[in-house]
């Protein structure tokens, strides 16, 4: 059977072909959720949350060849929301606690880089560089023309550029 | 021209395809979810209006949460597993610390009676009952796997004929429906508005599943005496946001907390759910409100009474009332109007998190579209626009989808004055304080 017909019959309610689909992309969502949210505990936590909604939305899913993609997006989607979580509780914290905790990570440059890279920019790095996915699938998933997703693919390497660069003029300092 | 970047990048994605990844964790994470996913019913709640439902103007706030995971303490565990049969308890009160310590401090009591009628039976578990209410623990077992286990026409009456000052009734299974089964579990909460007089009960219901239809009647008599309310008088006013609001008094019975809140009429912003409200005690230990069940007692616009979980059988040295997050909107946005003639939304509150999907006369529905999780009934009531109130048939929302979720109101068609006003109990939108006040 194909990748392709297990995810149909997972649309149509098979749990066992659900759960054989999920085992394929596992790795590819784990390290997803590893690089956005950087603690293994998170990040299994993001898989829980990403298998539910995936569930909960599969009967949204039009295309089966486009599950990969799908479901990286949901997780990216997660990742978004409980950053944005993380940052509202910090700022409502001592700010102090905050800075002591964002030092502990050692992150690699490209690293920083990509976490100061809007969402849009960040997803769109995400699914071709990390996942290699194809323009075709990412435009099919986000629902908009090829030219657009490259269009914000430039965007998004241009400014992982500035990104790195200005992270290279302050270390000269 | 990125030839760098994507040099960069690529590394990246070495670096972390070299990353050792904890297969094992991940696939139980995956099991949780997916289980997580099986148990979650298609539609949260669909509640329909009894005339007995609600007594007088008493507006009931009522939450259905689900479990995500069962955590007791060695005391209540070793209490459980004592008893046969009451393993089951943890499941269904693990999402409430005051009933687990009811049980803990044996304040519980065991009925276990059963009734039998053409296969389907009934076993009245327990009950925990105090001065102004009650819990029912109770187990519907049929022969054959059935989808639905509906209890209707769910009554409870004193055996002597005194009144009961009924104010809020709920019955919640914990399983969801649509799998096929041969057993419910399920509680059954009353919540009376006057002290309980009486010992002595009966408990009528009909329960209705594919293959079966039966009324029970079971009585029963309180045998534990019920532990007397503790009351704190308040009368603190409290500041959030410039909305003022007035902590009359805190009222600690075994099954739950009561805080009786009063909102200043002057306020700009009309003030519905106290989000975060919880008790403190001096080691930190929090009981927070009621996860699964009545949240609030709505005596009027101004006027809320909040339900905590109750930390009755703690003794703590001090107690704070501590909240941070309230739902409001401005004052004149507390009513949705919309125009049934034309289908448009004359009115919400701002952000446009309502969109119309479909109006006629008899029914109005709309998708509310959220950035945080939002599991709230948004209306309470709906009149037209001369003020004639308008009796709702049912009013429903349905499970979080990816930040949206369906809501409807459904009413007797008939001659109204155009445009409807839904008036909103709930809404996404939030004003935030650091309100800590000492109780004790």
């Amino acid at each position: 059977m194909s990748f392709e017909e297990v995810v149909q019959k997972a649309i149509r309610g098979d749990d066992q072909s659900f759960l054989a689909a999920i085992q394929t992309v596992k790795i590819d969502l784990y390290k997803t959720a590893l690089a956005y949210l950087r603690k293994e505990e998170d990040a299994l936590e993001a898989i829980q949350e990403v298998t539910f909604r995936a569930y909960k939305g599969l009967k949204g899913l039009k295309e089966p060849s486009y599950f990969k993609t799908w479901i990286i997006r949901i997780m990216i989607n997660y990742c978004n929301d409980t950053l944005k979580k993380q940052r509202r509780i910090i700022l409502n914290d001592d700010l102090l606690d905050a800075e002591g905790e964002a030092e502990d990570h050692s992150l690699l440059e490209i690293e920083e880089a990509m976490q100061r890279l809007d969402e849009r920019s960040r997803e769109i790095i995400t699914l071709k560089y990390f996942h290699d996915l194809k323009i075709k699938d990412i435009a099919k998933t986000l629902d908009c023309p090829e030219g657009t997703v490259k269009t914000w693919l430039f965007k998004a390497l241009k400014s992982l550029r500035e990104n790195l660069d200005e992270k290279g003029g302050v270390s000269h300092v | 021209m990125f030839e760098k970047e994507e040099k960069n990048l690529s590394e990246l994605k070495k670096m972390y395809e070299n990353l050792p990844f904890p297969e094992d964790k991940i696939d139980e994470a995956i099991l949780t979810g997916f289980k997580k996913a099986k148990e979650m019913p298609e539609v949260i709640v669909k509640t329909r209006r009894k005339k007995w439902l609600f007594s007088g103007l008493i507006a009931a706030v009522f939450i259905i949460g689900f479990l995500t995971s069962i955590r007791v303490s060695p005391v209540f565990a070793s209490y459980v597993s004592s008893i046969p049969g009451m393993e089951k308890l943890v499941e269904l009160i693990s999402d409430n610390k005051g009933l687990m310590l009811a049980v803990e401090n044996e304040y519980i009591q065991e009925i276990n009676t059963a009734q039998e009628k053409n296969g389907l039976k009934v076993t009245f578990d327990s009950v925990i009952a105090d001065e102004k209410g009650m819990v029912i623990f109770q187990t519907i077992e049929a022969k054959k796997k059935q989808e639905k286990f509906y209890v209707n026409d769910l009554k409870l009456e004193s055996a002597d004929g005194t009144e009961l000052e009924l104010g809020s009734y709920s019955y919640g299974a914990h399983k969801p429906h649509g799998e096929l089964r041969t057993k419910e579990m399920a509680t059954m909460d009353f919540f009376f508005e006057e002290p309980l007089k009486t010992k002595e009960f009966t408990l009528t219901f009909t329960v209705e599943t594919n293959d079966y239809e039966e009324d029970f009647r079971f009585l029963f008599t309180l045998e534990k005496p019920l532990k007397a309310t503790k009351t704190i008088e308040m009368n603190k006013t409290i500041l959030i946001e410039g909305q003022k609001i007035t902590i009359k008094n805190i009222k600690i019975y075994p099954l739950r907390v009561a805080v009786h809140v009063v909102m200043d009429p002057e306020n700009s912003k009309k003030i519905f759910t106290f989000e975060d409200i919880r008790l403190v005690d001096e080691n930190g230990e929090a009981w927070t409100k009621i996860a699964n069940g009545f949240t609030a007692s709505q005596l009027n616009d101004n006027e809320h009474i909040l339900y905590l979980q109750s930390n009755y059988f703690k003794e703590p040295k001090e107690l704070y009332l501590v909240m941070n997050k309230l739902q409001a909107v401005d004052q004149e946005d507390a009513y949705v109007k919309v125009d049934i003639e034309n289908g448009k939304i004359i009115n919400q509150p701002i952000g446009d998190h309502l969109v119309l999907l479909d109006v006629k006369n008899g029914s109005i529905i709309l998708k509310l579209k959220t950035e945080e999780e939002f599991n709230y009934s948004p209306f309470s009531s709906l009149r037209d626009a001369d003020g004639n109130e308008i009796e709702l048939n049912s009013n429903y929302w349905t499970e979080d989808n990816n930040g949206e979720r369906e809501i409807g109101v459904e009413f007797p068609s008939g001659s109204y004055k155009n445009p409807l006003e839904l008036k909103l109990s709930a809404f996404p939108a939030w004003i935030e304080g650091d309100i800590k006040i000492k109780v004790k």
